[in-house]
């Protein structure tokens, strides 16, 4: 009898906690995506609280240890879900519409997912800035390289922000890493169709340096003794031959 | 019977190739000078060195025999094949020490894609490569468009020695004027001319682009000698997407054009013979088959819906063909865009514009367009042969450079060229495919190295397997040679060393 009494205490403790587990699950949105699962937009006010915080409290009471320990798991959500006027829409679809620090390298071999997000790129800025034409007047095409992984994507950016790169990469010089945020577009319309990103924010997060090539004479050294071996072997050739004759 | 090579015939061809390695010496003076100008002194010691070696590998190769006879069809085909592999183990010494490779097969990829003008890079870090390196990696370009050959022929260093074999043996078979050596003048100082009208004109616009003064003019050369040679090479990692300008790619356009034109039709337009020009079988089928190609192209990319606007559309989708069909490789449709947002039957095209080439007698690669007229007009021919009653003799002419006819040995001749060229691209796209890639960008991958294309969708990378490096490089060196040279060097080489057999009647 006892036990008859027992089962059913157990289920309906279970189903409480998985209840609690549930509604606490829906109520907190995935990590980062800004999603909810079932569909409701819920108003989360500072009086109310949580909607399953009070549950798992009551339910605390009676809970084993176990059930106690998810519970206080519970308690430890994050203060701004809390806040006045904060209001998670549970009809959000997945949003993932900022990419934060997306790599060159993936963005050179990206595919259609990467087309119109917002993404965040570090890279060192070499060549030039190259001179937009036509309707684009005020802007210019940076490029950024990424020499680790061989890879490389143009930016457009406004004149202003151009010109607080100091150095430009080529030989002898290393650019100013630069740090772009902005749309990344695989054909972008506005500018017959190349993969550009349109940058909306431009920091120069180090300064670029030149390292010119310092004349070193004993580099030379082999070259030099190459080319003497060498001229010896053609007047050895010339001389073998002249008395071959 | 096979031909076989003595050990005479061996000493024959190190001889002449020593003196294509003492050229090799002298043209890295070129990157030498331009390092000590612009005072990349490392760069400078390298190429020094390389010069140095040169000259030793040189003086070696012509003491194997001092004072040799006259080259025979046999040593000219030997010199030439085995010349463009001694040029790239050679010229990428001094790369293989710049630091932009990952190790001496990278350099030596780059020197073969280089010399063959292929155009496929290996480079890491091409960003910060010195201007020197550039040079030395257009230098190569130049004279391998023109031919190493034609180039050694016009600048006499063959002396007396030489007949039309070592000119034909690079691929060429026709004869701009009677004289060879003139011929290669000819071509050479045509070249010049086109070059330097685009360096000025590339220049000037790299000027325009906010380019410094230096940086534009060094753009400009590199850009018109990668043009007008077909290399399809550039000194950014962006490619020629790195200047975002229309009026450089139409330049550009225009010298690729230019250097994918048969060198004979070009002389006799320059005579003012018009009319052998617009009656040329090749110029028919190149503007036939363009005009298709471009139009299929363009479709395709339409599907795709990659771009919105009609010249915009018709920018990159001329280009792309232009490119491609050239032998050029410039890309203005970024790998990514080609993989995922151009549709795989886009890329068909291409693989098809790719392997079908430009014009014999020009710089492009590939089976070129006068074997498929000429194939063509002899389908026309069968198709009449049968139609035709038992006693009828058909006869077949094609113009080009005046009417000739259709003979059963020119087209054995292509067959076995356009044989050959299918073999080689079945061949490496199983190769490649075998390595893991996929399908189609395998295919449009081999088939862009055994034309001596450059145009890559991805699998062309520092990181690719090694032995897949080499099979590439075999293919730009044959494909170069368009391989029939290459084949009948190696049959020979194998011949000669393998052991006669014992006539059983005699013993």
């Amino acid at each position: 009898m006892r036990a008859r009494t027992k089962r059913p205490l157990a289920v309906f403790l279970l189903s409480a906690v998985l209840c609690a587990v549930f509604i606490g699950g829906a109520a907190w949105p995935a990590e980062g995506d800004g999603s909810s699962q079932d569909g409701a937009v819920v108003s989360v006010s500072g009086d109310e609280g949580l909607p399953f915080e009070g549950e798992a409290a009551s339910s605390g009471e009676a809970a084993s240890p176990g059930e106690q320990e998810e519970a206080s798991a519970q308690d430890e959500v994050p203060s701004a879900l809390e806040a006045d006027g904060n209001e998670i829409n549970d009809g959000q679809v997945s949003d993932t519409s900022f990419l934060y620090d997306a790599a060159i390298a993936d963005l050179a071999g990206a595919d259609s997912y990467y087309d119109g997000q917002i993404v965040q790129v570090r890279g060192e800025a070499v060549g030039e800035a190259i001179r937009m034409t036509g309707i684009s007047e005020g802007f210019v095409w940076v490029t950024l390289a990424d020499v680790e992984s061989n890879s490389s994507v143009s930016v457009v950016m406004r004149k202003s922000d151009a010109e607080r790169i100091d150095t430009y990469g080529a030989y002898g010089k290393t650019g100013s890493q630069v740090r772009v945020q902005g749309t990344f577009n695989l054909a972008c319309s506005e500018h017959e169709g190349e993969s550009d990103i349109h940058a909306t924010s431009v920091t120069i997060e180090e300064k670029g340096f030149a390292h010119p090539d310092g004349f070193d004479i004993h580099a030379f050294f082999p070259g030099l003794a190459a080319l003497v071996f060498g001229a010896f072997l053609m007047v050895m050739f010339w001389y073998v031959r002249e008395r071959s004759r | 019977m096979w031909q076989k090579f003595s050990l005479y015939d061996f000493r024959v061809i190190a001889h002449y190739l020593g003196v294509l390695v003492l050229f090799l010496a002298v043209a890295q003076c070129i990157p030498l000078a331009v390092a000590c100008l612009v005072g990349e002194w490392s760069a400078a010691a390298r190429y020094l060195f390389g010069a140095g070696i040169a000259l030793i590998a040189g003086s070696l190769l012509r003491m194997c025999l001092v004072s040799p006879g006259k080259l025979s069809p046999k040593h000219a085909l030997a010199v030439t094949g085995f010349a463009w592999l001694v040029l790239a183990l050679l010229g990428s010494i001094p790369m293989a020490l710049s630091g932009h490779f990952g190790s001496y097969l990278d350099a030596v990829f780059e020197c073969m894609s280089a010399w063959t003008t292929t155009g496929a890079s290996l480079a890491q870090d091409i960003n910060h490569m010195a201007i020197a390196d550039n040079m030395w990696r257009f230098t190569m370009q130049c004279i391998g468009g023109q031919g190493v050959v034609v180039i050694a022929l016009s600048l006499g260093l063959f002396g007396r020695a030489v007949d039309s074999s070592l000119y034909s043996s690079e691929g060429r078979s026709e004869h701009v004027i009677p004289n060879i050596m003139q011929t290669a003048r000819f071509i050479v100082r045509f070249s010049t001319a086109f070059i330097v009208i685009g360096t000025v004109v590339l220049g000037l616009l790299c000027l325009f682009i906010g380019m410094e003064p230096l940086r534009a003019f060094f753009n400009g050369l590199w850009l018109a000698v990668a043009s007008f040679n077909t290399g399809g090479m550039t000194s950014m990692s962006t490619g020629i997407l790195y200047y975002h300008s229309g009026l450089i790619e139409l330049v550009v356009m225009v010298l690729i054009l230019l250097g994918s034109i048969n060198f004979t039709l070009h002389s006799e337009v320059w005579k003012g013979r018009l009319e052998h020009f617009f009656k040329d079988i090749e110029v028919r089928t190149l503007a036939i088959w363009l005009s298709v190609v471009v139009a299929a192209f363009v479709a395709a990319l339409c599907t795709a819906n990659l771009y919105d606007e009609l010249p915009t559309l018709l920018r990159r989708g001329v280009f792309t063909v232009v490119a491609a069909f050239s032998s050029t490789g410039f890309q203005t449709i970024s790998v990514n865009q080609m993989t995922t947002v151009v549709s795989s039957g886009a890329l068909l095209i291409i693989v098809f514009c790719m392997a079908v080439g430009g014009s014999a007698g020009s710089t492009t690669g590939g089976i070129k367009v006068l074997r498929i007229g000429i194939l063509a007009k002899e389908l026309v021919a069968y198709i009449k042969d049968l139609l035709a009653p038992a006693s009828a003799r058909q006869v077949v002419t094609y113009y080009h450079v005046g009417r000739r006819p259709l003979n059963s040995e020119l087209v054995r001749a292509n067959l076995a060229v356009f044989m050959l060229y299918g073999i080689m691209f079945l061949v490496t796209t199983i190769a490649t495919v075998t390595y893991g890639y996929d399908a189609a960008t395998s295919l449009f991958e081999s088939v862009s190295m055994v034309s001596n294309i450059g145009m890559s969708s991805g699998i062309i990378q520092p990181g690719m397997p090694d032995m897949l490096k080499i099979l590439y490089i075999f293919d730009m060196w044959a494909g170069r040679l368009e391989y029939v040279t290459l084949i009948a060097l190696i049959v020979s080489i194998i011949a000669s060393f393998r052991p006669r057999r014992r006539n059983r009647r005699a013993r």
